[in-house]
Formats: C-alpha cells, structure tokens, sequence
C-alpha cells in the first residue's frame, strides 16, 4: 500500500521519536508524512492527494472498518500537531502521534 | 558586543511588575499578507495572538471564505523570541497590525527591538529538508506535496537570505525570485501548488498538468537550486 522509502523513514522515526518532535527532522516527518498520504491516496481512491483536509473528508466518508482504514482514520485524526504553527511546545503531542497513531497504522498495514 | 536588551528588561522599563505583566500581556495581531495589503484568493488570513487564545473576529473587508490561520506565542515563547531578536517577531512587530491590546506596550516593545543578524542557522535547516526531498525516490511523482513543500522551504530560505542582507521582505513572492532566484513563473507555480495542498484551492485537470510537468522540472534542477542557495551563505 505503500512504498518501502515511506515505510522505512516513518519506522525511523517512530524509533527516535525525541529526534522528530522539532527543528529540521519534524520538517522531515511532515515531508514523510504528506508522501505517504499520496501513495494512501492513489492506491485506495486513484488519484493524487491535492489536499490534507480533502483526503481526510473521502477517507471519513469510506465505510470501510477494516483495521487497516480504521488506523488511518485515527492518524489524520491527530495529523493536525505535526503541522501545528504555533510556538507551544507539542513535543509530547506529536511524539504520541508517532509511537501510536503511526505505529499502529503501519501495525496494520502489516496485518499485526 | 551589542547586548539584547530582554524582554523582561523591557517590561521593568514600563514600570511594570514583571510576573503580574507576564499574565497580562496579551495582544492580537493581524500579520502576513493582510496587513500588508497584499492578499488574495490564495491567502490565509494570519492573526497572531500573544498571550491568549481567544476567538478573534475576521477583520473587516476580507473574504468570508478564507481560512483564519492563528500563530499563538505564550509569553515564554514571546520573550524567548523577543531576546533572540526573532525575524519572524520582527515581521510580526512591524508589518502587523494590532487588533487588540495595549497599544502603548505594544509601541514600546516595537522600538526596543533588536533583530538578529545571523540567519545561517536557520537558511542551512531549511536546505537540509530540500536535500530530504531531493534524496526521496520518488517524490516527485507526488506532486502537489512535492511542490508544496519545496515551496514552503524556498520561502523560508529566501526570506532568511534576504534579512541577511538587511532587506526584511516577507512577500512569498519577493523571497522566491529575490531571496532564491527564481522566475515568476516558477515561483508563482510554487506558490499556487501549495495553496492547493494547503488551502483547498480548487484544481482543474489542466492545472494538474501543469504541477506535473513543474515536478519533473523541479526533480532535475532541486539539487542545483540546493547547491546554488548554499553557496554564499
């Protein structure tokens, strides 16, 4: 469902979670995460991902429960502290948005 | 050696206590585009708000449709941001516009300011995560994320190599073909790829084309565009 270079960058950071919560490794993760929303879109829907809120409406309006749409539901549910403009500390926020919400996506995705 | 003076420093000249201050500081701007009167369909509206996280009314004259996009400091990270002579506060200080909040505090702050001079740091991150990109297999095939995010760090490197050079322009615009050397046209395809992946702006199949042909220019010149900005910093 999706690539092995996604996969592998979001496993990275997923193990390193305190590395990815700030300065130029989030700008990487936000980076990684808007790739893994295109192959999410082109492989369920067709079509590229145009927009974050857009793909996050068609994949709320999917009727599918499978584990595998339900983790992805989850994770754009919580997407928004990754891209947080604000200058609060969301260390915390996003390092749960990493070891749970993707962690448990890419769980799913490997049917564990 | 010039010495910042601080934000608490500041404070103790208006004569004002400084933790009784601390909590009631509270100001609301209205930064970016709008209060430089240069907004468009493809803008945000961006309030600042120190100190607080109130709802703000939309100010008047702009578009109902426009998403309000907030940028909240406490007053750690205001004071944090004030002492290191912060850019971005430096744009939020005297291009924005004070929709509420003591103006006189506000005024003071504003002259007291020093902005740093050292945005190397700040140029190299940003280069950094244009080399992730370009390094991505593939990346390019996605598009609009592909071209929203090079976007996102040309800007931002292109406003820094511009305040380097003590010129503080902070138009989207002015920092692609000034600060990063780009043509209007490529800088304008940026521009509106990330107002679609942002924004919601709608998308024809025509403009799709376009960001698909943009992408693959984008995935033979990145590494040079890179080089090219890390040269003379």
């Amino acid at each position: 469902m999706i690539s092995e270079s996604t996969r592998s960058r979001l496993r990275v950071a997923i193990d390193d979670p305190d590395s990815y919560c700030s300065g130029a490794k989030r700008k990487q993760l936000q980076v990684t995460y808007d790739k893994l929303l295109d192959e999410l879109s082109i492989k369920l829907f067709n079509e590229p991902c145009t927009n974050r809120m857009m793909f996050r409406q068609k994949i709320n309006s999917t009727s599918n429960n499978s584990p595998v749409f339900i983790s992805i539901k989850n994770m754009l549910r919580k997407q928004d502290s990754l891209f947080s403009k604000d200058y609060r500390d969301h260390s915390d926020e996003i390092k749960t948005f990493l070891t749970n919400d993707l962690d448990h996506f890419l769980k799913a995705l490997n049917g564990e | 050696m010039e010495q910042h003076p601080t934000y608490k420093a500041h404070l103790a000249a208006l004569g004002i206590a400084l933790d009784l201050e601390m909590e009631k500081m509270k100001f609301t701007l209205l930064i970016g585009s709008f209060a430089r009167g240069t907004g468009d369909l493809h803008s945000d509206v961006d309030v600042l708000r120190v100190g607080h996280t109130q709802s703000v009314m939309r100010p008047e004259n702009i578009d109902w449709r426009l998403p309000m996009s907030y940028v909240d400091y406490d007053s750690e990270s205001f004071s944090k941001l004030y002492d290191e002579g912060s850019l971005f506060l430096y744009h939020a200080l005297f291009e924005g516009k004070l929709i509420s909040g003591d103006e006189i505090k506000w005024r003071k702050l504003k002259k007291h300011f020093i902005i740093s001079s050292d945005f190397r740091n700040s140029i190299l991150e940003y280069l950094d995560v244009l080399t992730y990109i370009d390094e991505y297999p593939d990346y390019e095939n996605s598009y609009v994320p592909y071209l929203s995010n090079i976007f996102k760090c040309l800007k931002n490197v292109g406003i820094f190599k511009l305040a380097s050079k003590k010129y503080y322009n902070f138009e989207k615009i002015a920092a692609l073909k000034l600060g990063c050397g780009l043509t209007d046209s490529v800088a304008r395809t940026l521009i509106l790829a990330n107002a679609v992946f942002e924004r919601s702006t709608p998308i024809s199949t025509q403009l799709m084309n376009n960001f698909q042909n943009s992408a693959t220019e984008w995935r033979f010149r990145l590494r040079d565009q890179i080089g090219g900005l890390a040269h003379d910093i």
